[in-house]
């Protein structure tokens, strides 16, 4: 087997406690499957992700991180998912510069959907298999 | 918007005239002694005698000594990526404008003070040192003033300056003769930005091609040692606390070890791409492209380029030009409901 195909991701994966958070325990109690690749950071808010988080978990060598919070105009704190897309937006001019673009995602999930949670997670966890293991991991030159 | 026609010797009579009616404590510009000219910060009017206020040197960003000024009053004669950085720094709060007076003009390039010894700001002069332009001067799109409370106008005037205002009460008492740059000054401003949108063209592709490699990146990199100046002399970085200086980011040797142990091994000093990539994210929508950190690094690190590029990647896509305006809210402080929905 070459490595891409043998190869299972680690994934970190910021979700709000009020929507996506949510809607991870609801795929649970449903008990809807996903890969088990992504290891979950509760947030109060999409917003509170500052870009930086990122930045360390990807140079630590961590193969994706997602990002999800409620859907747009459904934010808890009224307008903080309209603020984290405008980061995220930010970073990605940053991170395609240094060919680090495609390992970040960022996508809404309500509260009330399990499915998708479970689609979101194994669609992130498959394009991240395409890509292959983040090449910081080996790297400690820097 | 009033406009004057003024000679660069009446400069002085303008600053005088701040100090004298104590709209000013003080003013900070440029002044020749005896071993350079030197930026410096003038409270009697007496020894403004000798200023060189157009003198084409930075040898730092003064934006930086700027932020969280008190309650004295100043004015500033700055370069126009310095007057950016003191807009920027008014709309992330960190400058109480209605104690800075701001004046900036035309800029045609600085020198570093260590390179090129300043006898005389005469134009041949300068001309005669032009190869030795600090490089980011060479590839600077913004290089007349950006909104200020004085600024002065050197590109397409036929004669002397023209400054221009629209706070005539800081003139009050002067007898200037109103005037205007001449017709053309538009098209010369554009010669000189066509020429250094190529360089910033060559100089952006060729990072683009570095960075985008995991070992061009290292390649780039591996010589920093973490001496965080790059960050010290950024106006735009301007927190009170970096990260880098908190027990997370600052790690001690115990944490060096537990740091070593995860991985068995941990390069020193750690974090070097996390500390830049960390500033690229936080400074990037502000940078005004000054070139401040390159100058200031010890291991000649090309941050510039580095800078050039995501600065123009972040802000264009927002529609935003880093400290240009007062009153633009920052990119990343505003937002629009119907806006990246893909
Ligand atoms: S970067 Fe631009 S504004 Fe700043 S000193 Fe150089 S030419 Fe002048
Ligand atoms: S990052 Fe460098 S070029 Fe940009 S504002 Fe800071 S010191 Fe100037
Ligand atoms: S100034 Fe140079 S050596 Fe110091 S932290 Fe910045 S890039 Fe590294």
């Amino acid at each position: 087997m070459d490595e891409k195909s043998d190869f299972e991701p680690r994934i970190l994966g910021f979700l709000c406690n009020w929507c996506s958070y949510a809607g991870a325990d609801l795929a649970g109690v449903s008990r809807f499957q996903y890969p088990p690749n992504v290891r979950i950071i509760r947030v109060m808010c999409s917003s509170r992700v500052d870009p930086m988080y990122i930045v360390k978990a990807l140079t630590d060598g961590i193969d994706g991180v997602l990002v999800a919070g409620c859907h747009p105009g459904d934010c808890h704190y009224i307008e903080g998912n309209y603020r984290a897309r405008r980061r995220m937006v930010a970073l990605d001019q940053i991170l395609e510069r240094y060919g680090l673009k495609d390992r970040v995602f960022l996508e809404w999930v309500s509260a009330s959907e399990g499915k998708r949670f479970a689609e979101v997670i194994t669609h992130v966890t498959e394009e991240i298999k395409k890509l292959g293991p983040n090449p910081h991991k080996k790297k400690w030159e820097i | 918007m009033a406009t004057y026609k003024i000679q660069e010797k009446e400069l002085q009579s303008v600053f005088e005239n701040l100090l004298k009616k104590n709209i000013v404590e003080g003013i900070m510009v440029q002044k020749k002694g005896e071993h350079g000219i030197f930026p410096v910060l003038i409270t009697d009017p007496d020894l403004l005698e000798g200023i060189t206020p157009s003198a084409p040197l930075f040898s730092f960003n003064r934006a930086v000594l700027l932020q969280n000024n008190g309650c004295r009053k100043l004015a500033v004669v700055v370069n126009p990526c310095e007057a950016r950085a003191i807009n920027e720094l008014k709309k992330l709060n960190q400058i109480d404008m209605d104690n800075l007076i701001v004046i900036s003009g035309d800029c045609l390039g600085t020198f570093d003070p260590k390179d090129v010894q300043m006898d005389s700001t005469s134009p041949e002069n300068i001309a005669e040192k032009k190869s030795e332009l600090r490089t980011a001067c060479t590839v600077c799109e913004h290089f007349t003033p950006p909104e200020v409370d004085i600024a002065i106008y050197g590109i397409g005037v036929d004669g002397g300056l023209v400054l221009s205002t629209d706070r005539e009460e800081l003139l009050e008492g002067l007898s200037l003769t109103p005037g205007e740059p001449s017709a053309n000054r538009d098209a010369e401003i554009k010669k000189i930005l066509d020429e250094h949108l190529a360089a910033k063209e060559k100089m952006v592709s060729g990072i683009s091609e570095t960075l985008s490699t995991t070992d061009g990146t290292i390649e780039l990199f591996k010589h920093c040692i973490r001496c965080d100046n790059c960050r010290d002399v950024c106006p735009i970085c301007y927190c009170k606390v970096c990260y880098f200086q908190t027990p997370l980011g600052d790690l001690k040797t115990d944490d060096m070890v537990n740091q070593a142990s995860i991985k068995g091994l941990l390069r020193i000093p750690p974090d070097i791409l996390f500390y830049h990539l960390t500033r690229n994210i936080h400074v990037a929508p502000g940078c005004v492209e000054c070139g401040a950190c390159e100058e200031a690094c010890p291991r000649d690190i090309p941050l510039l380029p580095v800078w050039k590029a995501l600065a123009s990647d972040v802000q264009s896509i927002f529609d935003y030009i880093a400290g240009m305006e007062k009153e633009v809210p920052l990119p990343l402080v505003q937002f629009k409901e119907d806006e990246f929905e893909d």
